[in-house]
């Protein structure tokens, strides 16, 4: 999981680099897509807390409060785990209309909590636009973000198992 | 029971997380209005981690923009240059006079001691990223602690007031730019004096409040900061008034004002490293900074 959060601060990293260069709107929301694919590897625990840790790191990359990010993670957590039950988002499709969808969703959440505690601000027009261009960026590239990202998941979970197993072996307890 | 307390420690889990993150989204927000500190080191590693990754990710494209200044652009750097060097001459003339001016009238020293003064040491930056979500207006900068720079420092650039120092870190830290919805200002119509506040919307642009009612605003009027409030020093460019909207009934008047500073495209700005008597009180005691113990992202000025 450790490695997963990595990844996902990393994301933000070069997300909020790529920002500097490149119009909003045209920047994919790794701080988003990472945990939403990450979460529908990992076990329900470990993907709530990996959202939630994201979250926050999320918020120390904004001048956003602190929690608002993870807040809205969390629910999207239930969100993701409710649909996938229902649509598998694990396949290219549902991923990238569920992608679209999510980042709706989170730009509705984190503008109702800026409304709530700051007092409502208008969104425009073109902000609106923009918000959808960003949505189909995202849902284009969260099918791409799937495959590596699962692949690390895999590959740490199956080395946590084999080291587990491997500690087994070595204890020589007598079994009962 | 074992069985079902595992059952329901997802739920649990949840329901804690949740209670969690909104306990910590009440508590940052009061620490704001009260304009106490908040953020741990946790923020400062963050950003100091990041910045210069985010320098380098940045390196191709300043790479290319510079070789497009350098070698493609040269076409009209010689006539922009002789126009340069006439204005310059017709400035230095200017100069010589306003000098002679002065010294007849042997008021040079005097204000070669106010210049003194009132002279604020500008400390070059890069801005090396941005905030990650849209709706959040604040700036990463590659000058930190370790560069004399405290929260609380006013941002500015070539055209106008960029912000706010809110975090820091040894080698790194955030602004809060005007635009963020957490901002505000006290400002003044250059024109005709009268009184505000601008705030960030969120969006483009910013939004003037002006209290009395027959105060003369208009559009195209530029508005400065007011130096009240402690936060920014008085005289700094903030934008154009591009409409104002007032209703008779309301005691409150609003106008639009477009920034003078093009948000968008900030690469370099200047952080001013001396910050105003209201911002030392509210840092007073408290190490300033992230790595240390407490980063106070709360520069906001309350709205």
């Amino acid at each position: 999981m450790l490695a997963i959060f990595v990844l996902g601060v990393l994301g933000l990293v070069v997300q909020s680099a790529l920002l500097n260069v490149f119009p909003a709107r045209w920047v994919p929301d790794l701080g988003l897509l990472i945990p939403v694919v990450a979460i529908l590897a990992l076990p329900p625990t470990e993907g709530l807390l990996l959202a939630a840790a994201l979250g926050i790191s999320a918020g120390m990359f904004s001048n956003a409060l602190l929690g608002q990010h993870a807040l809205i993670r969390i629910v999207e957590f239930a969100v993701i785990r409710v649909l996938n039950a229902q649509l598998d988002l694990k396949r290219a499709l549902p991923l990238a209309v569920f992608a679209f969808a999510i980042t709706i969703f989170d730009a509705a959440g984190i503008l109702g909590l800026t409304g709530l505690f700051f007092g409502e601000a208008p969104v425009s027009l073109r902000e609106t636009a923009d918000l959808l261009v960003r949505a189909g960026v995202n849902g284009a590239v969260a099918p791409m973000l799937g495959v590596p990202v699962r692949g690390i998941v895999e590959r740490f979970t199956q080395r946590d198992a084999r080291r587990g197993r491997d500690v087994r072996l070595d204890t020589k307890r007598p079994m009962l | 029971m074992r069985d079902f307390l595992r059952r329901i420690r997802l739920p649990l889990l949840f329901a804690a997380l949740l209670l969690i993150t909104t306990i910590l989204m009440v508590v940052d927000r009061r620490t704001m209005s009260e304009g106490g500190s908040d953020h741990s080191w946790l923020s400062g590693v963050l950003i100091e981690i990041a910045a210069p990754i985010q320098g380098v990710i940045r390196l191709p494209v300043d790479f290319l923009g510079e070789t497009w200044i350098d070698y493609i652009a040269l076409v009209d750097l010689r006539r922009e240059n002789e126009t340069l060097r006439g204005r310059v001459a017709a400035l230095e003339e200017e100069n010589l006079q306003f000098r002679e001016a002065l010294v007849a009238s042997g008021n040079l020293e005097r204000i070669v001691q106010m210049r003194e003064n009132f002279e604020v040491p500008l400390l070059p930056s890069e801005v090396v990223g941005q905030d990650v979500f849209p709706w959040f207006r604040s700036i990463l900068l590659d000058r930190g602690r370790s560069h004399e720079v405290l929260s609380g420092m006013p941002v500015v650039s070539d055209h106008g007031v960029v912000g706010l120092v809110t975090a820091t870190s040894p080698h790194a830290s955030r602004a809060m730019m005007l635009l963020d919805r957490q901002s505000a200002v006290d400002a003044i119509v250059q024109r005709s004096r009268a009184r505000g506040i601008v705030r960030g919307r969120g969006t483009g642009e910013l939004e003037f409040v002006f209290m009395v009612r027959g105060d003369d605003v208009q559009p195209n009027d530029v508005v400065i900061t007011s130096g009240v409030g402690g936060v920014y020093p008085k005289g700094l460019r903030i934008g154009t008034i591009t409409a104002v909207q007032t209703e008779e009934a309301r005691l409150l008047h609003t106008g639009s004002v477009q920034p003078s500073v093009d948000f968008g495209r900030l690469e370099q700005v200047f952080i001013m490293l001396q910050r105003g008597p209201i911002m030392d009180l509210l840092y007073a005691g408290e190490g300033d900074g992230i790595g240390g113990c407490g980063d106070p992202k709360e520069a906001r000025p309350s709205p």
